[in-house]
């Protein structure tokens, strides 16, 4: 199951971002196809652990691969989520950004930004769907968990900086 | 797992600040207008916590200097913006604790946290290796303890 869950992630990413087909068409069409696409990917998500999704380091890597390339393709349905899945999504978001790997930060922030200016573009036209709505005010102690986070970050890693360079120089 | 586990903490930080600033910024200007009632509140209060009384006030001027300019969009200028806001911060910061070395003339003490960054690892030891780092974290700034890792390492 991990196994094969490892490939999907790499079809997506050439599937969506090699700008193949116009996405819109489906939907005029009324063709099923993007639709059952995507419907693959929350197969993927509620048939895997949070905890196996964040231990192997290569289904991590797949996992953050696809959610940013939803995030820049199709944000508005990871923004219309059901709740629960959708703080499934922002808590692995959370402890992405405190992952080793570049790569999987990248995602994370990428995911964040465009989520947030989509959010934001919204409310300034007031069309906001209540269902994104209601996702943002549900989680809204773990954004400010994910801002700390960052903060402090920036923070620490000034004053360990500093550090090094003092006792270096002595 | 233990030693991974610290490695990666230890490296997220080294890579947030050294690669990854511009990528960071972007999402930070959101959750700030996200939580911009709270921002210059509780979540100061929060990031000041465990800091000494000097470095306090350095970090509280320069989070106050963070948001000058910005207008409350998330428009691509303003991203713009904001980068050059956080990357002036955390010239800041740098500048005035580099400033605090130099005059601080006790040097032994400073040679004394010359093991910070072991004692510090070995008190992220006994985090329970299944907990996530964020809640490791969090748990651990608001504990008065002297021992807190990070209040130590941040006590120069």
């Amino acid at each position: 199951m991990v196994k094969s869950n490892k490939y999907i992630p790499h079809l997506f990413e050439f599937f969506f971002l090699g700008n193949y087909v116009n996405f819109g068409v489906f939907h005029l069409y009324s063709d099923p196809c993007f639709d059952n696409c995507l419907q693959v990917f929350l197969s993927i998500l509620t048939s895997v652990k949070q905890k196996h999704l964040l231990i192997y380091p290569k289904l991590t890597l797949s996992y953050f691969t696809i959610l940013e390339t939803l995030s820049l393709v199709q944000i508005d349905f990871l923004a219309n989520l059901t709740t629960p899945l959708f703080g499934y999504v922002l808590e692995t978001v959370s402890e992405g950004f405190l992952s080793p790997e570049q790569t999987i930060q990248n995602s994370c922030c990428i995911f964040l930004d465009t989520f947030l200016s989509y959010v934001f573009r919204l409310v300034k036209k007031n069309t906001a769907p209540t269902s994104v709505m209601s996702n943002v005010n549900e989680y809204g102690n773990l954004f400010r968990q994910i801002l700390i986070n960052l903060l402090n970050g920036i923070i620490f890693a000034e004053c360990k900086l500093v550090m090094k360079c003092h006792l270096r120089k002595m | 797992m233990q030693v991974s586990d610290e490695m990666s903490f230890e490296k997220n930080v080294n890579i947030l600040i050294f690669r990854n600033i511009y990528a960071v910024s972007k999402p930070l200007l959101g959750l700030i207008l996200l939580n911009e009632n709270q921002f210059f509140t509780e979540i100061k209060q929060q990031l000041l916590y465990g800091h000494t009384q000097v470095k306090q006030a350095v970090l509280s001027t320069a989070l106050d200097k963070l948001m000058t300019g910005i207008d409350r969009t998330l428009t691509q200028i303003n991203k713009e913006h904001f980068t050059q806001n956080i990357t002036q911060f955390r010239n800041d910061i740098q500048d005035s604790l580099r400033g605090m070395m130099i005059n601080n003339n006790d040097i032994s003490s400073s040679i004394s946290s010359l093991p910070l960054s072991s004692s510090f690892l070995s008190s992220a030891s006994t985090i329970a290796t299944n907990v996530p780092v964020t809640i490791a974290i969090s748990t651990l700034i608001p504990s008065s303890s002297t021992t807190a890792p990070v209040e130590e390492l941040m006590t120069l």
